[in-house]
């Protein structure tokens, strides 16, 4: 491990690759603060600037960008109560508080340094998590793959919020359907292409990514006419306050992280869970650990409500990269995003990639703790400046959003076809967005979709085409029993509800 | 039965997975591989079961009594602009290879602009043309990516 750990040291801290996190911080800070572009987004801006890289270099600017885009949304979610994404929403509860009572500054730092400390210990973790599990890995098949893989896509619809679980369900389906557009996986059999030469090569994953993150959330803020928040205006003219903490609230706040830390990083281990979910879940725990004084100031602008979902959301960030680096399955729309640009890179992530590509590896695992250290020495003191870009007027951003998205798939294909098919899946994400449809399942499943068909075609194989592989392989029977479990909360959520509804139309 | 957006959606759904799935029996299957258990039309096909009975499970759903954005909300949004948005990207890829990139890039980015309410001049042209024809010097000159473009190939400026 500690061969590894300095070829990562030694990747990570080249000149060209620092740079690549700075800039990878810093633009995902910016988009991350932009009510409604979420890391997704921000990832997918960065991926056509980054096919002239080398994979190591642009896994690095893209971790990078990941947390500061997790950053960034801390920082308007605190200043403007406008999460940037969803992960940040529990930081509003007490953040935002604390911003209006004029201590603005204080609450950012507080952020900082329990974003920092949960990706510290999330690094930790992962550095030791990662490699043994890739080491198990090793002896999984395409079956204990194909079993995962339905896990994950599961896991992901199960999480969703209440009452979403079908519509999550449901676009899993429409994500798996566009990945089968296009060249067969094991054949010269075409499908869906309509006899459209466009269509030969199905659709690419940044252009689903595109339109279904970037395009649609930018149309989102000007129909939801969300041009200028007078919140930001206000913000940004008043006093910050101090950015020091006093003794009193570093004694508060260290019991904190330290609790949300690992907590944290569980949850983004699991497929389909993840840094909203963990951040949630660690603000409820925090308050309820909380006696007297301390719990009724949660709420209110206690310092502890913020730092444990702060610290949550980080770790949660870094666990979820241990399925994507040693298994190769995204469990998170972020990580999926991850996945479609390794795989555009010539990597497929897994547990080979640990031993034929260790540099790629490592320096991501590093480069991870780097972004923490930058966040912290470089984005913390510039806070009161950066937060002034919440003023950029809407009406220059947006259409220069739409811009870099059309472009950067463009420049993938010199097709322009490729545009009025972005176009077309904008607008479709657009309507089902606003009908609660989350798109995160949709992308996912679309990444993997082809891995997905190729490994169950493969198992198959194996099998003399039975799949009572599910149940003899012991791992895979493991996975299937935990998916079963994992669809039936949902599915006893639905109908139960059903029954409630059904009864009361009934009485 | 009241027929609600959740219904409305699903009914949508069900009628995209059956003619997923009948588009699904179109595929060419050669059966010159009897031995394989996994032909290209058998994963499309059971996307179109499990998703036509996904479907089928939200028609029959209760719809969501308390939506994210209700009617009354949806009426004030901002309709006219985003579709406005939507028909300048469409122009935008019908245009791009035909004028080049730089006077599609550019007239793409003032429409817009000017569309959300942006009225300085200034302004307007110093984020438009400056900014395409850096893009542009940076992909021709920094990344060797090369963007056929008629309007400057006509001045002489590229090939």
């Amino acid at each position: 491990m500690s061969e590894g750990l300095l070829i990562g040291l030694s990747t990570a801290l080249q000149p060209l690759n620092l740079a690549m996190v700075f800039v990878g911080c810093f633009a995902g800070t910016f988009i991350g603060m932009l009510p409604g572009l979420g890391p997704i987004s921000a990832i997918a801006l960065m991926i056509p600037i980054t096919y002239g890289f080398d994979p190591a270099a642009g896994m690095i600017l893209m971790a990078g960008v990941y947390y500061g885009a997790v950053f960034g949304g801390s920082t308007s979610s605190i200043l403007i109560n406008a999460p940037g994404i969803a992960g940040t929403v529990a930081t509003t509860f007490d953040g935002y508080p604390l911003a209006q009572r004029g201590d603005a500054g204080k609450a950012l730092a507080i952020a900082a340094y329990a974003s920092f400390a949960g990706g510290t210990i999330g690094a930790i973790l992962l550095l030791a998590a990662a490699p043994a599990l890739a080491a198990v890995a090793l002896s999984f098949q395409s079956a204990d793959y194909f079993a995962l893989m339905v896990l994950g896509l599961t896991a992901v619809s199960a999480f969703a919020a209440r009452g979403q679980f079908l519509k999550a369900m449901m676009m899993t389906v429409v994500g798996l359907m566009l990945a089968t557009v296009g060249q067969d996986v094991s054949s010269d059999t075409y499908r869906f292409t309509f006899g459209r030469v466009d269509l030969l090569d199905g659709f690419s994953f940044l252009l689903i990514a595109m339109a279904t993150f970037a395009l649609s959330e930018a149309l989102m803020v000007v129909l939801k006419r969300q041009m200028v928040a007078p919140e930001a205006l206000a913000a940004t003219k008043g006093h910050m306050g101090s950015l020091a903490l006093s003794r009193g609230e570093i004694r508060e706040m260290v019991p904190a992280i330290l609790r949300a830390s690992p907590f944290g990083f569980l949850i983004g281990v699991l497929p389909g869970a993840g840094a909203t979910i963990a951040s949630f879940l660690a603000y409820g725990m925090e308050r309820n650990v909380a006696r007297g004084e301390a719990k009724a100031c949660f709420g209110k602008g206690s310092v502890r409500g913020l730092a444990a979902p702060e610290t949550a959301n980080n770790a949660a960030s870094t666990g979820s990269f241990v399925p994507l680096l040693t298994l190769g399955i995204p469990g998170s729309g972020t990580t999926a995003v991850m996945l479609g640009a390794l795989l555009s890179f010539g990597i497929q992530p897994g547990p080979s990639l640990f031993q034929e590509r260790p540099e790629v590896f490592w320096s991501v695992i590093v480069s991870m703790y780097l972004g923490n250290v930058i966040l912290l020495i470089l984005n913390l003191p510039l806070i009161p400046y950066i937060a002034r870009l919440l003023t950029l007027p809407r009406q220059l951003l947006v259409p220069l959003i739409l811009f870099f998205s059309l472009i950067g798939v463009y420049l993938v294909s010199f097709n322009t076809f490729d545009i009025q098919a972005m176009v077309a899946f904008a607008a479709f994400a657009v309507v089902f967005r606003l009908m609660d449809y989350p798109m995160a399942p949709l992308i996912l499943a679309f990444v993997l979709g082809r891995l997905m068909e190729e490994n169950l075609r493969r198992a198959l194989l194996i099998n003399d085409g039975s799949i009572s592989f599910l149940w003899e392989r012991p791992i895979c029977l493991g996975i299937t029993i935990v998916t079963i479990v994992v669809l039936a909360v949902p599915i006893f959520d639905w109908w139960r509800q059903r029954r409630v509804v059904t009864a009361g139309e009934g009485g | 039965m009241r027929i609600g957006r959740d219904r409305l959606s699903g009914l949508f759904f069900l009628a995209l997975c059956i003619a997923y799935g009948v588009e699904a029996q179109t595929i060419q299957v050669f059966w010159a591989d009897p031995n394989d258990p996994l032909t290209p039309r058998t994963f499309p096909t059971a996307l179109a079961w499990v998703g036509g009975l996904i479907a089928f499970l939200m028609v029959i759903s209760p719809e969501n009594p308390e939506p994210s954005h209700p009617w009354p909300q949806l009426k004030r949004f901002d309709w006219l602009r985003v579709a406005a948005l939507l028909g300048f990207m469409v122009l935008y890829g019908l245009t791009l290879q035909r004028i080049g990139f730089l006077l599609a890039s550019t007239g793409f980015l003032v429409a817009g602009f000017v569309l959300l309410g942006e009225r300085r001049w200034w302004m307007i042209a110093a984020a438009s043309l400056p900014v395409v024809a850096f893009f542009q010097f940076a992909l021709h000159g920094v990344l060797g990516i090369y963007i056929a473009d008629p309007f400057l190939a006509r001045l002489g400026i590229i090939r």
